[in-house]
């Protein structure tokens, strides 16, 4: 019984200090944020019965799942062809949005790409929405495979009242752009050298 | 005389190898939580990965990502130092007893749903060690459970600043 109330104890100042810890942290986690906007995801997927074993997976399950969301997907072969029209390598008239971590987008990104964490996204609307506002086309990517985070982003992008003709996801993102041997940028937003065959334009 | 040397070196040993429990299970989580605590946002999408919480739920995933690494480290520390040594083992023991089990189904279920063998399932279980096959985490898992398990039971007194609260 006293190792049950010592333990009871522990934990509950440990609790109590991770309260604190958590409210200090530079990234530290809002408590009633609905960081993935459950209220508007689709439903998901049933979980298939014990003799199922096609049920969607990675991309496919992404795409899906964007289809149902009424979201835009962009497939590689157009992402690139974006990347390469004039109307962006000159005048930026397409805007494509990073929503991996500060992280990743550093490490390499598609050149020109504005980061968009969409777990923080209140980071980014006074800067990044008129961009996209005036832009003709946005395009949203992560990952790929299974990667939600652009999705997320689309998401937050609606939610800012960007009209749903403009917003696109590629689906495919750095797995499928890297696979494609395509320029990646490093550092900062074109602060950083391109690496890959030619730069586009 | 020669009963009570033998006991003496018998305790003796007990203390440097509970020492060794106290240092491993408690380096241990306190280098997990540490990592957890780099990214919450990263640790927040694995446990929601597994699926055990209603989507409009999210303020219980959240405070479980916001606050679990925190009681990691703290916990971690505790054993380290040999602070309230039974009641932190005992709290990472249901700890780690809840983790394995998660881990279990949500194998069973990428398992149900791949078609695959179940030590082949392999997934970042969001602990900070990476994607790791089930069949290597259970078992790292059990080692450290049973670790908890012997300080919980046995508690140390040797190397301690305090090891009983209450």
């Amino acid at each position: 019984m006293r190792v049950v109330l010592e333990m009871c104890a522990v934990v509950a100042i440990g609790l109590g200090l991770a309260l604190v810890g958590n409210a200090v942290h530079p990234q530290g986690l809002s408590l009633g944020t609905d960081y993935f906007l459950a209220a508007q995801t689709s439903a998901p997927t049933p979980a298939p019965a014990s003799h199922e074993t096609s049920a969607p997976t990675g991309e496919a399950a992404t795409l899906e799942r964007l289809k149902a969301d009424g979201i835009q997907v962009l497939s590689h072969t157009d992402a690139a062809a974006a990347f390469d029209d004039d109307m962006y390598q000159q005048y930026e008239a397409y805007v494509f949005l990073d929503a991996r971590n500060e992280e990743a987008y550093l490490r390499g990104h598609i050149p020109g790409a504005y980061h968009f964490d969409p777990y923080r996204p209140e980071k980014y609307v006074a800067d990044l929405i008129p961009i996209c506002a005036s832009a003709q086309k946005v395009v949203v990517y992560c990952n790929g495979g299974n990667c939600t985070d652009s999705e997320l982003a689309a998401k937050h992008l609606l939610n800012f009242q960007l009209p749903r003709e403009l917003v696109f996801v590629y689906a495919g993102g750095m797995e499928a752009w890297k696979a494609a041997g395509k320029p990646i940028e490093t550092g900062a937003r074109h602060a950083g050298p391109l690496k890959g065959e030619g730069s586009g334009g | 005389m020669e009963a009570e040397v033998r006991t003496g070196e018998s305790t003796e040993r007990g203390d440097w190898v509970a020492l060794a429990a106290r240092l491993l299970l408690g380096g241990t989580f306190i280098a997990l939580g540490l990592h957890k605590l780099a990214d919450p946002i990263a640790f927040m999408k694995a446990i929601r990965e597994y699926h055990m919480v209603a989507p409009e739920r999210f303020v219980v995933v959240n405070a479980i990502a916001a606050l679990l690494p925190w009681l990691e480290v703290l916990l971690g520390l505790l054993l380290v130092l040999g602070i309230a040594v039974r009641g932190s083992a005992l709290a990472l023991a249901i700890l780690l007893i809840v983790f394995t089990t998660a881990i279990v189904l949500r194998a069973h279920a990428i398992q149900t749903l791949q078609g695959i063998a179940f030590c082949d399932v392999a997934f970042d279980c969001g602990c900070g060690t990476g994607v790791e096959r089930v069949c290597t985490k259970v078992p790292e898992n059990l080692l450290l459970l049973g670790l908890a398990l012997l300080l919980a039971i046995r508690g140390a007194a040797r190397f301690c600043l305090k090891p009983r609260l209450v």
